[in-house]
């Protein structure tokens, strides 16, 4: 082996352990599978209401979600014998809460109006972009679940608001519970089912 | 001309080459369960490895038992730092060489 080749070598193994040093799944395939599953109950049961009865649901729904995740992460810790406050998790919850507490409150105004469709758009596009804040430590997989909600809620609000005609004419033939269910139903179901498909492919370091 | 008698002997062993990237890779201290998490390295290895480098003065260990388990926490120091850096460098020149 040449001196070159050897620093190269020597490289890859640096590159490699900074690669798996700095990814955090902060969504694990169960969960996305679990919070999927929630949104389309949630959907179900929040369709015909307004307001805080419509919001609740989706709240207490998001609860349990949350608790679900906080349980995953301390299993998978616990099983690898490591601490559950990990500088991986501070690092993702620092990166992702200004977007989550943005989201959450503005979406929060309009559910007080009684306007559940840009609500959900709000809480559709903030959950995104709280996804791509974290993109530089998350799976690929993530950074394209981001995407994609950031995508929804974008042409979501643009046909709510009458912005774009021809998602204004799809707007209008939705309420607010299915624009949730589409994105926190439908996208987190695809995911997960993905990731637990081809868990080797992409190690939680979690 | 630039060669490898010029690297750190140190780090330059892959194991230890691993700790001193994981170290480099965050501010924040690293336990050691951690460690041997993000490595897959033994026990006895880890603890090899981490010995020799806390003897060139390369990285600190720092006990903690308050409340739960104890457990040794590990950062690099600045003379560390400045010895990974200066590693990287000296790779950085052997590449640039051979263009």
């Amino acid at each position: 082996m040449t001196a070159r080749e050897e620093a190269v070598e020597q490289l890859r193994i640096i590159r490699r352990v900074m690669e798996r040093a700095t990814i955090f799944r902060a969504l694990s395939g169960e969960t996305a599978l679990i919070g999927g599953a929630a949104a389309l109950a949630a959907a179900w049961l929040s369709e015909g209401r307004h307001g805080w009865a419509w919001a609740s649901w989706w709240l207490g729904g998001l609860a349990m979600v949350l608790a679900f995740n906080v349980f995953q992460i301390f299993r998978m810790k616990a099983a690898h014998n490591r601490p559950f406050w990990s500088s991986g998790l501070r690092v993702a919850i620092r990166g992702a809460l200004p977007s989550l507490i943005a989201g959450g409150f503005l979406g929060l105004l309009f559910v007080r109006s009684g306007a559940e469709k840009p609500a959900a758009c709000l809480w559709i596009l903030h959950y995104g972009l709280a996804l791509l804040a974290i993109r530089e430590f998350a799976p690929k997989s993530m950074v394209w679940l981001g995407w994609a909600f950031v995508v929804f809620g974008v042409g979501g609000l643009s046909g709510v608001t009458g912005v774009v005609d021809l998602f204004a004419q799809w707007a209008s033939r939705t309420n607010g519970s299915q624009l949730m269910a589409i994105a926190f139903g439908g996208f987190h179901m695809i995911y997960g089912a993905l990731i637990v498909t081809t868990a080797t492919r992409e190690e939680s370091a979690a | 001309m630039i060669d490898f008698s010029q690297l750190d002997k140190t780090i330059h062993e892959k194991g230890r080459l691993s700790i001193m990237t994981l170290l480099a890779s965050r501010a924040d201290s690293w336990a050691f369960q951690d460690l041997k998490f993000q490595l897959d390295m033994s026990d006895g290895n880890l603890i090899t490895h981490l010995r020799t480098l806390e003897k060139f003065d390369f990285i600190s260990g720092e006990k903690l038992s308050d409340g739960g388990r104890p457990q040794t926490l590990y950062t690099l120091t600045p003379a560390g730092r400045q010895a990974f850096i200066a590693y990287l460098s000296v790779l950085e020149k052997i590449l640039d060489l051979g263009k």
